[in-house]
């Protein structure tokens, strides 16, 4: 039962990355061809096409100013003790 | 006797058959798995050398004097300084890679610039850049593999 526990868990974790890695990546991608980073989270998804479990994960998108990289912040809702912050200063 | 042993034969040629198939039948999954991973890496590597590429060629663009734009090695690491000035106050914007992974950050000029507070972009192995007679040259590796390419920085200042 824990072996089953720790195998959902970690899968959990590794959507959790793969989500990050994507959103970061999708950022990095509007600023490459458009000179600008996207101004909401909603272009993101409708933009790159980007699902994700929103019962399980929280997305906060915040833009610090126009020329820095937005703070992506993935937050697993079930178990609010695993938040990653994905800028490590602010 | 005779015919027992037969039996027997039979029966271990049969097993030995399916133990020989269930074999071959993992290793070509094996393989499959192993060339897809392969297809996959390399897809995930040309796309993190395009997104890099782009990403500092826009960086640079938008402030493409040659006067903001340095370069500086700091613990045998290239970095690439990119320096503003908003509100009369000047900041710089790092970019370099640290622990294989792209980082960007951006701090005012009186603040302390440490590699590991850089916000990790994606991962990259290795980035070399020089300047030379106003030519920005970044060299990428990923993997095993390299690309180079280059910007011509323009004008004075901005």
């Amino acid at each position: 039962m824990a072996t089953v526990f720790s195998f959902q868990e970690n899968t959990i974790y590794q959507q959790q990355q793969n989500l990050e890695r994507v959103l970061k990546r999708s950022v990095m991608q509007t600023y490459a061809l458009e000179g600008r980073y996207p101004s909401s989270l909603d272009e993101i998804i409708e933009q790159y096409h980007i699902t994700y479990d929103q019962d399980t994960f929280a997305v906060e998108y915040q833009i610090t100013a126009s020329n820095m990289m937005p703070d992506i912040t993935v937050i697993k809702k079930a178990g609010g003790h695993d938040v990653k912050k994905l800028r490590p200063y602010s | 006797m005779l015919k027992n042993y037969v039996h027997t034969v039979d029966y271990l040629f049969v097993l030995v058959l399916v133990c020989l198939m269930a074999m071959c039948s993992l290793s070509i999954v094996y393989t499959g798995s192993q060339i897809y991973c392969a297809t996959a890496q390399t897809l995930e590597n040309n796309n993190s050398f395009n997104i890099a590429i782009d990403y500092i060629q826009e960086k640079v663009r938008q402030s493409l004097a040659s006067d903001q734009i340095t370069v500086t090695t700091t613990k045998g690491l290239d970095v690439l300084c990119i320096h503003e000035t908003y509100n009369q106050k000047s900041y710089t914007t790092y970019i370099y890679v640290y622990d294989q992974q792209l980082r960007e950050q951006l701090i005012p000029d009186d603040q302390d610039f440490h590699q590991e507070s850089g916000e990790a972009l994606l991962p990259v192995d290795q980035l070399n850049m020089t300047i030379d007679h106003n030519l920005l040259s970044l060299t990428f590796r990923i993997g095993d593999q390299t690309q180079t390419t280059l910007i011509a920085l323009l004008g004075g200042s901005s």
